[in-house]
């Protein structure tokens, strides 16, 4: 079970989205990623590294990023993200560990972290399913009694959060 | 012979494992991208062995679309001059695969993917070839006579030989330049178009095959619009159980990938072994292959 304890509501905004895709070698298949990556409709420019199989993705002046659909477009490209880090502006957002919060625009639960607050740009790394390594997410699942790392939704409402909704899991 | 073949190509599976898997003459366990369309052009050039001084040639243009993360189809076409001295329409195939299994690291996977084929082939089950001959005409003199046999294959080829159905698995392991591929498929043969299954000419057929690929060039990459080489080699086979005949054969290859999205397949497949009747023991083969991503 999800506690939602909320913050007080600051402002944030995602600035850009590093991921790191698995399963391929060559550059025809990071440019199946790199190609998928640019139809979506708040994504600006994407920078690949064909080498370490890396995307530096940054977004439309105001965009929405809809992180998720960022991950199915390397999943329908026929490969798995192995590592997702979104560089974000906090503007005071204090932190608890297991605590939801909402921070631009989205829900984010902190795991794994002591008690802070958080200013100017971070950089935070995804720990949900589909996220990370299979082997990684099945390790920090076992350790979390957290219901939503399972499921990815809030199941308990919280200020700013609506009970059903997206609820990401980051570190930092 | 055969066994020994066959073991050291598992062996060489086990030790070398994985390379480049973007296969010539074997198709992967990997999909394509969602939504994209590839465009293929396939020539292969065979020494007949019922006239070895006559070359055959085959075309086949394909069509290949991505339908999600986990299903691909494949339209192709079939021409040749193969079963007569000109050139005609065979008929045509199609060919799906799901992915069933993924296990990926970074530059690294292991995929296992189940496939299908359908072939509907208009050519002859039974080869007629008339022959000239000179013969004594009792005079002294000769006259020329011409004698009709019969050539009969045992061959199960779905691209453009003959109609069947076949269903197997394909496993393929990629890690970093290297990748390695086994496959295994039952098949099933039809009526051809305008001809039944010809007397003696097996119904089931077991086919196998093992591919191993290395990513040769560039050995660094900085950016889409490098030159890749890859090489490979490919052991392919079938097995008749009905009537213990089997042929297999070995398929080196180089493939030069140009702007991460155009191909150019060049082979030689060449028979190792077999104990069963063929058109051909050998061809060459050049393929052009185009791809769109983000096309539907």
């Amino acid at each position: 079970m999800c506690f939602m304890l909320c913050a007080t509501a600051t402002w944030a905004q995602v600035k850009k989205v590093s991921l790191q895709a698995s399963g391929l070698t060559c550059s025809m298949c990071s440019k199946a990623i790199y190609k998928a990556l640019l139809t979506v409709d708040f994504v600006d420019n994407v920078d690949a590294n064909i080498k370490n199989s890396t995307f530096e993705i940054t977004f439309k002046p105001n965009a929405d990023v809809d992180f998720d659909k960022l991950k199915n477009k390397v999943e329908d490209a026929g490969f798995f993200v192995a590592g997702f880090w979104a560089t974000i502006h906090f503007d005071g957002l204090k932190i608890k560990n297991e605590t939801a919060v909402a921070a631009a625009g989205k829900n984010l639960m902190f795991l794994h972290i002591s008690d802070q607050q958080l200013s100017g740009d971070q950089t935070v790394k995804f720990l949900d399913k589909g996220y990370l390594p299979v082997k990684e997410y099945r390790k920090i699942s076992a350790l979390t009694t957290k219901e939503c790392y399972q499921t990815g939704i809030a199941d308990i409402p919280g200020a700013g959060i609506a009970k059903g909704s997206r609820i990401y899991h980051v570190t930092i | 012979m055969k066994k020994i073949i066959w073991t050291g190509c598992v062996a060489l599976l086990c030790t070398v494992t994985h390379a480049q898997e973007l296969y010539v003459n074997t198709e992967p366990a990997s999909n394509m991208a969602k939504g994209s369309m590839g465009f293929r052009v396939l020539s292969k050039l065979y020494q007949m062995k019922y006239d070895m001084s006559y070359s055959g040639y085959r075309i086949e243009p394909e069509l290949m679309l991505g339908i999600n993360r986990n299903w691909m189809i494949h339209f192709a076409g079939y021409g040749s001059n193969m079963y007569q001295k000109k050139f005609r329409a065979e008929g045509g195939s199609v060919y799906a695969k799901y992915r069933i299994y993924s296990e990926d690291e970074v530059h690294k996977h292991f995929r296992i993917a189940a496939f299908s084929a359908i072939a509907v082939i208009d050519n002859p089950t039974q080869l007629k070839i008339e022959s000239k001959m000179n013969v004594p005409d009792g005079n002294g003199g000769f006259t020329g006579q011409v004698y009709t046999s019969y050539y009969n294959s045992d061959e199960f080829d779905l691209n453009g030989n003959n109609s069947g159905i076949a269903a197997g698995l394909v496993g393929t392991k990629l890690v970093n330049k290297f990748a390695a591929s086994a496959s295994v498929s039952y098949g099933y043969r039809l009526n051809n178009v305008n001809n039944k299954v010809g007397t003696g000419q097996p119904l089931h057929a077991v086919n196998y095959s093992t591919s191993l690929g290395y990513l040769l060039l560039p050995r660094n990459y900085v950016g889409y619009d490098q030159t890749n080489v890859n090489v490979y080699v490919e052991v392919t086979g079938t097995t008749f159980p009905g009537n213990r005949k089997y042929y297999t054969d070995l398929a080196p290859a180089v493939q030069f990938i140009f702007k991460s999205i155009a191909r150019l397949d060049l082979s030689y497949r060449t028979q190792l072994m077999a104990r069963a009747q063929r058109l051909s023991n050998n061809f060459f083969m050049l393929r052009l292959e185009y791809n769109l991503l983000n096309a539907f």
